[in-house]
């Protein structure tokens, strides 16, 4: 009896984080008379507010800007972020101390400081309006290199030492070797990056101005600023975010271990 | 040159540029952009002091600070209750374990820009699913997001709600390394179930508690979409955030100079408040 | 094939000194162990000669060549490390191919070479499986395997067996040294363990804090240890130690110490080297003890304390006047713990240090 309580009270609470979800998703089908409705079968389904958000705002344009742009930071997250790492954990080169220190020392700086400074200099190099101005700014990620560095240094030495009289160079030995062993950072590391790069919105409302650059994120923000808040405003805007969350939710079933050990283990968020 | 140099050199060198470029040149530059006005389209002239005198005086500004120490009034005490107790919940033996866990941690891994825009249709007061609810249950439509009161409350909760799945993921590993032996000494002792959790589990969470009140704390001072797509900052200014106040100088208002105080006070007002909590949570270890 | 030479080398990390004034040549075809306590540099010297290590002063040779700024790629060296050092998401055959083929032997070339190696060392059962399908013996085996193929100039191994129980330490340690012979390429071994150094190297080279102490064929550093360290590190149980003075009587040189009195007779050698009276440390090998009998001279005196039965020996640990010896003895009737003993000791296998600890007996075989 006891136990069926609990199960029940369980389920509200999951019922309070599914819910929205589902009656979002439905909403997007219903019609305007129906929206204001707690029912998650519409009566009868349209789309026709995915026809109205689909022509009022190029959103197909922003999922590939979005997609773009959040592999390419991912990518060169995981490559070159993963060479300096490997740099920074197993090659003595002068000036190592003072960029292990830097790396820890630049997390500590609260991003609010560096965001204005940041857009002067985007705004200086004439990058606004660009894909630079949206990646140039994440291509390393200091708390990945910290936790690739972690890893790399566990790798024994002697494993190093046998690919270098095997006739490897430095980077082989990174990708070769160090690579296949280090996929579990690398995969925590990659979907971090994929993850902030795909929500950020900030960043992308300050450098970008051309509805034809937006990331999926910032045109949302700014389709959904125009407009009321009555039906007929509200499930198109829905079918908006549905673009943003689906594709989201639809890795996250598949991959859900993967994306709570990996934050949870670093204690970021996305 | 060794060789080993010569590669650590040369595979950290992109590395290097980048901290060059976009961390230190703007760490550096945010207190030089202190001292200037600047609308980043005539040249930036020397105002001296001019910003943070405008600052101090700023009744916006210190509206925001207030702000966000409403949202954290609200927002810390209800994080830690509610990702303890689900946190709590979960950690037995349980049908769909992982099932509970991944439905409370979805809302972590949307975007926050989705996720403003669904809690605008749960608050819309006509034809949102809050109101809707409460009608069935016969009571009145309540203004969320357009009582001035009620709004930053409102949005508090929605961050809540967006976050805490997190949390319980990192309440849970907690639990899992609170030792058995632990609940069983204590009740032993003849302690009841709420009493072993008051007097051993709560104690023994003080790591995690410290982390999931310091990154919500960041967490609050970094809120910017929430009003921003909400509210607008409204009504009255109530939901005014320091950052949203920062993208409007700069974006809005061109005025480099001045959102880049805002930043740095920003900053020094985080780095005062973590430092407080430490202070406060720790001693409330040795009490 | 090629000869080594290691010329004066130094190694600094930092401020500390951990190899300095390396003088060696290892001959071609020559398998040398370096052997020494943990930490005493013997890696740091292997990893120098396969320039996996700078080397801060001196000069490293192989064959004609001096490598002392060679990459390791050119050196034409082949490395067993103590953890095999295999890459885990490789099978045991592209572990061991890996380095042929990244230096572009030809396919044909690297099949020969592979089996090859499998048969010397029977592995062909396990060349599809991945180093964690594996047992640490097999594992070794397939290390070997991968620093065969490359036929290098030189190998090296770096203390290949620590990781293995007891067993097949002694069956690898007896694989190592036939597959040594056989391809008789030039070998450097190291370890920390005496016994494997004694049976497997053709020269020993002792080392303590980053220095020589004593270079010879193992059965000439145990008979005649240059000074008290090699000494007490080869050999087990280790040699008796009796800290005392040496006094000259009627017939020569006697070893005093408090009570004890063992003369030092037929020792030419000592007479003009030492004055009397200097503080010295007297070394004799359990093995030289034995239980004095009725007749023959007695030495030492002293209580069991414990007899050690190992098999056809046996250790009696004695107490002599608050010191502790140990005497190898052949196993028979023992007296009982606590009882008196009188021990014999054998004078041509004295050892006798000065108060530096090098030894003033250079020459102690039969006389
Ligand atoms: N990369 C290094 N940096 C600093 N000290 C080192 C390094 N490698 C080895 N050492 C030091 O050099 C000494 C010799 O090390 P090593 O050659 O590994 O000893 P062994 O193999 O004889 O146990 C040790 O004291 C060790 O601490
Ligand atoms: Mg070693």
């Amino acid at each position: 009896m006891r136990r069926a309580v609990f199960y029940v009270v369980l389920g509200l609470a999951a019922v309070a984080f599914l819910y929205p979800f589902l009656w979002m998703a439905a909403t997007t089908f219903k019609s305007p008379a129906e929206v204001g409705g707690l029912s998650l079968i519409p009566d009868q389904p349209t789309l026709e507010n995915y026809r109205l958000m689909w022509a009022r705002a190029p959103f197909g344009r922003a999922l590939i800007n979005s997609l773009f742009v959040a592999t390419t930071i991912t990518v060169s997250v995981l490559v070159f972020g993963s060479a300096a790492a490997y740099a920074l954990a197993r090659l003595r080169f002068p000036g190592r101390g003072i960029l292990n220190t830097v790396t820890v020392a630049v997390l500590l700086v609260p991003a609010q400081l560096t965001l204005i400074p940041t857009y002067t200099l985007i705004v200086e190099l004439g990058w606004i309006d660009s894909y630079a101005a949206l990646i140039a700014p994440y291509v390393f990620n200091a708390m990945a290199i910290l936790i690739l560095r972690q890893f790399f240094l566990q790798v024994p030495r002697s494993l190093m030492d046998s690919a270098r009289l095997d006739g490897m160079g430095e980077l082989r030995i990174l990708f070769t070797v160090f690579w296949p062993l280090a996929k579990a950072p690398l995969a925590t590391v990659g979907i971090l990056t994929f993850m902030g790069a795909w929500n950020e919105v900030l960043w992308p409302l300050l450098v970008v101005r051309d509805e034809q650059l937006m990331t999926l994120p910032q045109l949302l923000t700014v389709f959904s600023l125009g407009g009321g808040a009555g039906p007929r405003q509200l499930a198109p805007k829905l079918a908006a975010a549905m673009v943003l969350v689906v594709p989201v939710v639809a890795a996250y079933t598949f991959l859900q271990r993967y994306f709570i050990e990996s934050m949870a283990s670093t204690g970021i968020k996305g | 040159m060794r060789a080993e140099s010569r590669s650590g050199l040369l595979l950290s060198a992109p590395y290097t540029a980048f901290l060059l470029l976009f961390a230190l040149f703007p760490i550096g530059f945010s207190v030089v952009l202190v001292l200037l006005k600047w609308d980043l389209v005539t040249p930036p002239s020397f105002a001296g002091l001019d910003n943070l005198q405008h600052l101090v005086a700023d009744a916006r500004f210190w509206q925001a600070i207030v702000n966000t120490f409403v949202f954290l009034a609200i927002h810390l005490p209800l994080q830690v209750i509610v990702a303890l107790a689900l946190a709590w919940s979960l950690n037995r033996p349980l049908l769909l374990r992982s099932f509970w866990r991944a439905a409370f941690f979805l809302p972590v891994v949307i975007s926050g820009a989705a996720v403003t825009i669904l809690w605008s249709a749960l608050y819309a007061t006509d034809v949102g699913l809050i109101n809707g609810v409460l009608a069935r249950l016969d009571l009145g439509p309540v203004p969320w997001l357009t009582d001035p009161a009620i709004a930053m409350p409102a949005i508090a909760v929605m961050a809540t709600w967006k976050n805490v799945g997190f949390y319980v993921v990192i309440y849970l590993a907690g639990l899992q390394n609170v030792p058995q032996s632990c609940h069983e000494a204590i009740e032993l002792e003849g302690a009841t179930g709420w009493q072993s959790f008051r007097h051993v589990t709560l104690p023994l969470l003080k790591p995690q508690t410290l982390l999931v009140v310091t990154l919500s704390t960041i967490n609050g001072f970094q809120l910017f979409i929430e009003p921003y797509v909400l509210t607008g900052g409204g009504p009255l200014r109530r939901t005014l955030s320091v950052v949203l106040y920062m993208y409007r100088n700069a974006f809005s208002y061109q005025k480099m100079g001045y959102a880049a105080t805002l930043g740095l006070a920003l900053a020094l007002v985080i780095a005062v408040v973590l430092v407080l909590q430490r202070r406060v949570i720790g001693s409330a270890e040795e009490s | 094939m090629a000869n080594v030479a290691f010329k004066r080398v130094r190694k600094d990390f930092g401020t500390t000194t951990v190899v300095q004034d390396f003088d060696l040549h290892v001959a071609d075809g020559e398998l040398v162990v370096l052997v020494g306590g943990s930490g005493c540099g013997k890696s740091t010297i292997l990893r120098m000669l396969a320039g996996l290590e700078s080397v801060t002063s001196g000069t490293v040779h192989i064959g004609e060549r001096e490598v002392t700024h060679l990459p390791p790629r050119e050196r034409d060296v082949a490395m067993v490390f103590q953890d095999y050092a295999l890459y885990p998401h490789f099978t045991a055959r592209e572990n061991i191919s890996l380095g042929l083929r990244l230096r572009k032997v030809p396919k044909a070339e690297i099949d020969r070479r592979v089996r090859w190696a499998a048969e010397i060392l029977e592995l062909e059962p396990f060349l599809d499986r991945k180093p964690k399908q594996m047992s640490g013996g097999q594992r070794q085996r397939i290390a070997m395997g991968r620093a065969m193929v490359r036929e290098p100039a030189v190998f090296l191994f770096d203390e290949p067996l620590s990781n293995l129980d007891a067993a097949l330490r002694g069956q690898m340690r007896h694989e190592i040294a036939r597959m040594q012979r056989r391809i008789g390429t030039t070998t450097l071994y190291v370890t920390h363990d005496q016994m494997e150094a004694m049976t497997l190297g053709d020269r020993l080279v002792v080392l303590d804090g980053g220095r020589i102490l004593q270079v010879g064929r193992p059965i000439d550093v145990y008979r005649a240890p240059a000074n008290r360290f090699v000494a007490g590190f080869i050999g087990t149980p280790p040699m008796n130690f009796l800290d005392g003075r040496l006094e000259r009587d009627l017939d020569g040189l006697v070893f005093v110490s408090d009570a004890l009195q063992i003369p030092l007779a037929a020792k030419r050698s000592l007479d003009t080297a030492v004055e009397s009276r200097e503080a010295v440390t007297l070394g004799v090998r359990p093995e030289n003890l034995a239980l004095a009998d009725a007749s023959g001279p007695v030495t030492l005196r002293g209580q069991l304390v414990l007899a050690e039965v190992l098999g056809a020996t046996t250790h009696l640990h004695v107490d002599v006047g608050g010191r502790p010896l140990i005497a190898a003895v052949p196993s028979g009737p023992a007296p009982a713990p606590g009882a008196a003993v009188a021990l014999s000791v054998d004078p041509r296998w004295l050892h006798v240090f000065a108060a530096d600890g090098s030894s003033l007996l250079p020459d102690s075989r039969d006389p």
